[in-house]
């Protein structure tokens, strides 16, 4: 039954270059249940990757993998290769604070640190010494606040605390913070499914615009807002990726058949 | 259990089909009152023709509103679309109906032209406007493409019979204003089977994703 789940899902391979984030293989189990079957994969640079699929799927799962954030839990296991640039992630010498300042990560519900605006998206550039100066840090703090399309609405009030914005600025406060330490990938964990659709439209704009200099990975259960800021879909299922293609081929016409039942809202 | 969109899409579809099938009607109608010269049928085939525009609004309306409000992606995104575009090439085969009608009633001189044999045409044109309903029901692409080869047969046809009354206009300068008419008659004919062709294209793109217009099959 089991081998079922080791098929290769990837439909075209990519170009070696364009390659950012590689995973061959990847199993993850939690004690004995097992959450991921063999996930082969890979994340183009400077694309939005969207991993869609019901609840309890493995994308979230998958996602965790990617910034190890899966050794926060006890009894879980991950088997497979998992490469960011070529080099290993799993790897038990791998720094993995240094992994996470490359792989920042934005989660479903805004979490702003109870400290200011400033010192939310300074607390990363501190930490890591990205800033030799407090001139540096201003200026850290305010470039990443810009890209985060959040500067203009706070530049008057960096003093006053974050958990005080509003539900999308506070998110957008995330990418910010996410941001400051200058990743190369961002995780998104259905990073606009506690926001309204105003706020959500500036999360996707902002998307977009993230990805000139950013690897985006989004979790989403909005198969809306996959096809509106990703380049390319996965679709898991039961710990399987089902398929994965360019976003435009999967919700117009997928190859499999589950693909298809889900987006259409047939089963899932 | 279907979902919400199934339900709206099946019945869509039916009301796809009883649009095709008072399209088909009219066709029927209309190369029948070609032959008997039948100027009442002529003139209820126009009448006719405003209910199928009415018809086509509403489905035109309904897949907006089932747009709006589901997004549909995948093979619901794909009926969608092609229910939109077979919706309009139905209204256009109807319309090619009352345009013929309309040559009954118009005040034509009464000459005595020669008859020509349009069966061949009309037979296969009606097939293909009936089987194009079958074809939408069933989403059947086979004969889907065998409604598209037989659009080629129709061309060459209708080419043949259009010669054959401009080399009477010719000859018979006199007859002119009539045979125009024929003219028009044939060419309309033609064309139905040009819509019919389109909407046997929108089946094969439902079913498969891959668009075939401009390409022989």
């Amino acid at each position: 039954m089991e081998n079922n789940h080791s098929e290769i899902t990837e439909k075209k391979s990519l170009g070696q270059q364009d390659t950012k984030i590689h995973s061959k293989n990847i199993s993850v189990h939690y004690a004995s249940k097992q959450a991921l079957f063999n996930v082969n994969l890979e994340i183009r640079k400077n694309e939005v990757t969207a991993l869609i699929g019901p609840s309890g799927c493995g994308k979230s799962t998958f996602l965790r993998c990617i910034n190890r954030m899966n050794d926060l839990i006890e009894n879980c296991s991950v088997e497979g290769s998992l490469t960011l640039d070529g080099n290993e992630i799993n790897n038990p010498d791998l720094d993995v604070v240094h992994l996470r300042r490359m792989v920042g990560m934005v989660f479903q519900k805004p979490n702003p640190f109870p400290k200011s605006i400033f010192d939310n998206v300074a607390y990363g550039p501190r930490i890591h010494g990205l800033a030799s100066n407090r001139q540096e840090l201003h200026q850290i703090v305010e470039q990443s606040l810009t890209k985060a399309g959040l500067f203009d609405e706070v530049k008057d009030r960096l003093e006053d605390s974050g958990t005080g914005l509003s539900g999308g600025q506070q998110q957008r406060l995330c990418i910010a913070r996410a941001i400051a330490v200058n990743p190369e990938v961002i995780l998104m964990d259905e990073p606009a499914s506690a926001l309204d659709p105003i706020a959500t439209a500036r999360i996707e704009e902002l998307i977009e615009e993230l990805r000139q200099n950013y690897t985006i990975i989004i979790v989403t259960h909005s198969m809306q807002q996959a096809a509106r800021v990703s380049q390319r879909t996965g679709f898991f299922h039961m710990g399987e990726l089902v398929e994965v293609d360019d976003t435009e081929t999967i919700f117009v016409n997928p190859s499999d058949p589950r693909t298809q039942d889900y987006i259409t809202g047939r089963f899932g | 259990m279907a979902s919400h969109l199934e339900r709206e899409l099946s019945s869509l579809k039916q009301e796809l089909v009883g649009l095709g099938t008072m399209v088909e009607n009219s066709v029927r109608k209309v190369i029948l009152a070609k032959e008997k010269n039948d100027q009442d049928l002529a003139k209820s085939i126009i009448l006719k023709d405003k209910e199928i525009d009415q018809l086509e609004i509403e489905i035109e309306e309904e897949c907006l509103k089932l747009l709006a409000l589901y997004q549909p992606v995948a093979v619901d995104l794909r009926l969608m679309v092609s229910i939109l575009k077979i919706n309009e090439n139905l209204e256009q085969i109807g319309d090619l109906a009352k345009e013929i009608s309309r040559r009954f009633i118009s005040p034509i001189e009464n000459q005595k032209i020669p008859q020509f044999n349009y069966s061949p045409l009309s037979e296969k044109v009606q097939w293909m406007v009936r089987k194009c309903l079958e074809a939408i029901v069933e989403m059947d692409i086979e004969l889907a493409k065998e409604i598209c080869r037989v659009e080629d047969e129709v061309d060459s046809i209708s080419l043949e019979l259009t010669q054959s009354i401009i080399q009477e206009i010719q000859s018979h300068p006199e007859w002119t204003k009539t045979l125009i008419n024929e003219v028009f008659i044939c060419e309309s004919l033609e064309q139905m089977a040009d819509h019919a062709k389109k909407i046997a294209e929108d089946v094969i793109y439902t079913v498969n994703a891959e668009i075939v217009r401009h390409q022989s099959i």
